[in-house]
């Protein structure tokens, strides 16, 4: 397990280190900046500036106990024995930035570094795929809501932050087809997603989610992205000392005006203002920010190719700060010696 | 869908599966072929630089015993995928020597249906068009069985049962426009030594509202879903190939597929 805490042990490693993430970086003083004035053309007061905070994101370290436990909590949702993790993981061969271990009789248990992901499934619900029975998208909900309970009566959730009422709806489709004729498609799974929302703004990548299967079996339970560190006042939560408030003086009109300026051949979609702590960091200070994920396209061959995705955010404190951008590419990368 | 292919699935065991794979398909051994693109600036295939996704899956490969090659930019060409068999897929092929002849054939870079974009051009050509170009798992090489596309859409459901047919086992990749963690192929690989591909493939890739998809192919409709809900990469369970695939020149067999994707 040694190597594999190794992995996560570089908290701080990138803290006030990462290029453009102007809230890591206005977090090192720990002091609450002042409203921004700039010159730049970019810059726009909004109306009536907003309050925002920013908070300590971590992807935190996690002993192979902490792992076995998390894990285990997770597990008793889907039968599995509570003690069945620690017996597993202790077993289980360890790769470089993941575990994987069978928990139950049909119950898996993996930990993925990247985005502190947990996520239990049981093979023998996520492998049906011949049940003619489909309980619907209400009776999918009923046995959501209770797993979610579950969850946090066992302590794998904190119940701050993440509201069933915000839940997502999608689905796992299955389908099937003879050669040269239509696939015919049906759900598999309801997949219920609750994100992790931090004074009315969403935690990019953080939340829970459940799948019910339709034969209306829990089939996949996950945790997933960085803990917040966070005061709760009431039910309202604050930053801790490593974290500060602000005056929002960038709107997202003019995070949209620079972002199609910036990417005038890209097909761009807005996410909304988001706290991001970029995969694979560990720790940061974040404040807020406009989220955008960008497509560049191109026409090769008379084909219109998209290129992959990146996710760019800018500040909502600096309307000319660099934005944060995730994954960054890398044309220098090389591989094997061609013959 | 066939009426015959909804009786048939219902009825299908673990017994019959392990039959008709001996029948019609080959085990294959741990091998792998990797093309990846991240230069894509400068160099006649215009369209964006992007982040390396292969190299920790390498890595893992090479812990896993597997045994392969991994080009990259310049060393990566387009007609590594092509058909060798004949110019009728376009002239120049060399599926014969590189991308059909590991079980699992990889490309990372840039795409769309049924198409994947390279970085540099070779011999004037940008990319694989999988209709045209390519027939991996059959004609010369016939090694490939799983094809991980990482790249933006090119598996589309509705181009299972023609332009996206090869002769593979199975096939994964997205149906929209989506970014890719550096080591997210190699954690979908390690997590395939204890779950499915299929649950792998959808749990690992699914995030973010990415239309994850992966495919299965199957000679007989009883063999597609057991197949599906069986093969894990890493734990060496059903990595065997299709198998039964024309030769040079021929047309597609009769095939049935089946898959999941996440909505998103």
């Amino acid at each position: 397990m040694k190597n594999y805490s190794t992995q996560f042990s570089a908290i701080a490693a990138v803290f006030c280190a990462s290029v453009g993430c102007t809230a890591i970086l206005a977090g090192c003083s720990a002091t609450p900046p002042e409203p921004q004035e700039s010159n730049s053309s970019l810059t726009a007061a909004v109306a009536a500036p907003v309050t925002r905070y920013a908070f300590e994101l971590t992807r935190p370290s996690h002993s192979p106990s902490e792992l076995a436990d998390q894990l285990g909590k997770l597990g008793v949702s889907l039968g599995a024995p509570a003690d069945g993790a620690r017996a597993a993981l202790s077993a289980a061969k360890l790769d470089l930035g993941s575990v994987h271990a069978a928990i139950g009789q049909s119950v898996k248990a993996s930990h993925v570094l990247g985005n502190d992901a947990f996520l239990v499934l049981d093979e023998a619900v996520t492998r049906d795929t011949t049940s003619a029975t489909d309980v619907g998208a209400g009776p999918a909900s009923a046995t959501f809501l209770s797993a979610f309970k579950g969850l946090i009566e066992r302590g794998a959730v904190q119940a701050s932050g993440l509201s069933t009422a915000s839940v997502r709806v999608t689905h796992v489709l299955q389908g099937e087809a003879e050669s040269g004729k239509a696939p015919v498609e049906r759900i598999k799974e309801y997949v219920h997603t609750v994100p992790r929302v931090l004074q009315g703004v969403e935690v990019f990548g953080a939340g829970v989610q459940i799948n019910v299967h339709r034969n209306g079996q829990l089939a996949r339970v996950a945790v997933f992205g960085p803990t917040v560190s966070a005061k709760l006042e009431g039910s309202n939560e604050l930053p801790t000392a490593a974290g500060f408030s602000f005056k929002q003086t960038v709107d997202a009109a003019t995070a949209d005006a620079r972002v199609k300026a910036e990417y005038p051949k890209a097909v761009i979609k807005s996410i909304g203002l988001r706290y991001w702590l970029p995969e694979g960091e560990t720790h940061g200070i974040v404040a807020p920010q406009h989220l955008y994920l960008i497509t560049p396209t191109a026409v090769i061959d008379g084909q219109v190719v998209k290129a992959r995705a990146s996710y760019v955010a800018y500040s909502t404190q600096d309307a000319a700060a660099a934005p944060t951008v995730w994954p960054r590419a890398n044309p220098q990368a090389s591989g094997d010696s061609r013959p | 869908m066939s009426g015959d292919f909804t009786a048939l699935r219902v009825a299908t065991t673990a017994v019959v599966l392990a039959a008709t794979l001996h029948a019609s398909s080959a085990a294959a051994a741990k091998t792998y072929f990797i093309d990846e693109g991240t230069d894509f600036t400068g160099n006649g295939c215009e369209i964006t630089d992007v982040n390396t996704i292969t190299a920790s899956l390498q890595t893992s490969l090479s812990a896993a015993s597997w045994t392969g090659s991994r080009y990259v930019n310049a060393s990566a060409y387009p007609q590594d995928f092509w058909e060798s068999c004949s110019s009728v897929y376009g002239s120049g092929g060399l599926d014969g020597s590189y991308g059909d002849t590991g079980f699992l054939s990889v490309y990372a870079g840039h795409g769309s249906a049924h198409y994947i974009a390279f970085g540099y051009p070779h011999s004037s050509q940008c990319g694989v068009d999988f209709s045209t170009n390519a027939r991996l798992g059959a004609m010369n090489g016939a090694s490939a069985g799983f094809g991980m596309w990482l790249a933006c859409e090119v598996v589309q459901s509705s181009q299972l049962t023609s332009a996206m047919y090869q002769r593979l086992s199975q096939q994964a990749g997205w149906q929209n426009s989506i970014g890719i963690g550096d080591d997210e192929p190699r954690d979908f690989f390690n997590a395939t030594s204890t779950k499915t591909n299929a649950d792998a493939w959808i749990d690992q890739m699914s995030t973010g509202g990415r239309d994850a998809i992966i495919a299965t192919f199957s000679n007989t409709s009883a063999e597609c879903w057991p197949k599906h809900n069986s093969a894990k990469l890493k734990a060496n369970v059903g990595n065997t190939t299709l198998g039964g695939g024309a030769s040079c020149g021929g047309g597609q067999p009769r095939y049935y597929v089946c898959y999941e994707h996440h909505t998103g």
